[in-house]
Formats: structure tokens, sequence, C-alpha cells
């Protein structure tokens, strides 16, 4: 198996938005860039498709890959804003343009802002990557 | 009858070759995403899906430019 145990995949806050009023939209951009693996780092081209929200009370955990529900991605934690839905979030300006998944974390207080450390992630490469 | 046996097994191992050569496909609950080779020992292909876990919080208090990690479980 090319991915051993103890692989980890890092990446960069490419934007961020945080809900100033009630309503408004928390949002995080994340983009993973590199695979480090047998003590080695590799470039890693890939998307995240989705985000299991796990909060520390267990409850409201949502998983919602690739899907925007009724334009409603802004109220769905971890859903992954795409195409128009995430065109809107920069031309409206919540978000500049950059690399990354853009992952909604809930509408103004009522929801956590935060993706807790252990919430699993799914990741897609999007190019290949040789192994040396 | 030597013949038709020979040429039977002929074409069942070219149906195996080319099922095999065609690659697998991946799908996921948004639908199939495409056709990809698998994961080999000096090769990950496009298409390989990595489940993981993340190592930190993450939240709207960080800034442009953290980094952040991820520990993979093992591809999909």
């Amino acid at each position: 198996m090319a991915i051993p145990a103890g692989a980890a995949l890092t990446g960069v806050v490419t934007g961020v938005h945080s809900a100033k009023v009630p309503g408004d939209r928390n949002v995080i951009r994340l983009n993973v860039n590199a695979l480090h693996m047998n003590d080695r780092a590799y470039p890693f081209s890939g998307n995240i498709s989705g985000v299991r929200v796990e909060n520390a009370s267990g409850a409201s955990n949502k998983t919602i890959r690739n899907t925007v529900i009724g334009g409603a991605v802004g109220t769905a934690l971890g859903a992954i804003a795409t195409g128009g839905e995430a065109a809107g979030l920069i031309t409206g300006g919540l978000l500049g343009a950059g690399a990354g998944a853009i992952i909604s974390l809930g509408n103004g207080s009522n929801e956590p802002a935060t993706i807790p450390a252990g919430s699993s992630v799914t990741i897609q490469a999007t190019q290949g990557i040789p192994i040396r | 009858m030597f013949h038709k046996i020979f040429i039977t097994a002929g074409v069942a191992g070219l149906g195996s070759f080319i099922a095999c050569a065609s690659g697998t496909t991946v799908r996921s609950e948004a639908g199939d995403i495409g056709s990809v080779s698998p994961v080999t020992a000096d090769f990950i292909p496009a298409g390989t899906t990595m489940l993981g876990r993340f190592d930190q919080s993450i939240s709207t208090s960080n800034h442009d430019g953290d980094r952040f990690s991820v520990a993979v479980a093992t591809p999909k």
C-alpha cells in the first residue's frame, strides 16, 4: 500500500469569515497542499470533499459532501460550498479569491464556528503523486 | 474440440485483461467520480480518496496562512 500508517496531509487556511451579526455566515477555506509519508513531503493537489463537524456535545453533527441543499449551505455545519455558492461568497465579499475548499461553520452565533480537533475529513487527490 | 476450448479460454482471458486495464470506478455519495488506476507502491493516482482527522481545532478565529494537518486514517 502506497499510503502507510502515520501519513499526514498538511495545508493552509486561505480564507476566513466570522459572522458579525445574527444570520451572517461563518465560513473558512482550507487548502491541502502536501502529503507527508515515509519521512518525505510530496506536493499534493486535491479537494476536501467532506467534513464531519463533531462538536463537544456530539449534537447537531451533519455530514454533507459537495451538496448544496436549497441554497442553504450556510446553515449546514461542514457543508462544502461549491460552484455558484462559492462564487457568491467571494463576490459577496465574505472571502477573497484563493484556493481551497470553503467550509460552512454555521450562521451567526447559533452554531459553533469551530471544526474541533479529531473531526473527520475526506480529501480526494486531483493529481497523481509519484512516490520516490 | 481442442481448438474450441483453446479459443474459448483465449476470449475469457482477453476479457479479464480488458476488465483489469479499464481501472476502477470511484464512487461517492455525490455520484461517480471517474475511472482511476489503483493505488500502487510507487504511485497514488488522481481520484484517490483519503479519510483523515484534523490534528487541531480550526475555527473562524484562525487567520490566512495558518497551517493545519490531517492524520490520514486510510485511503478510501
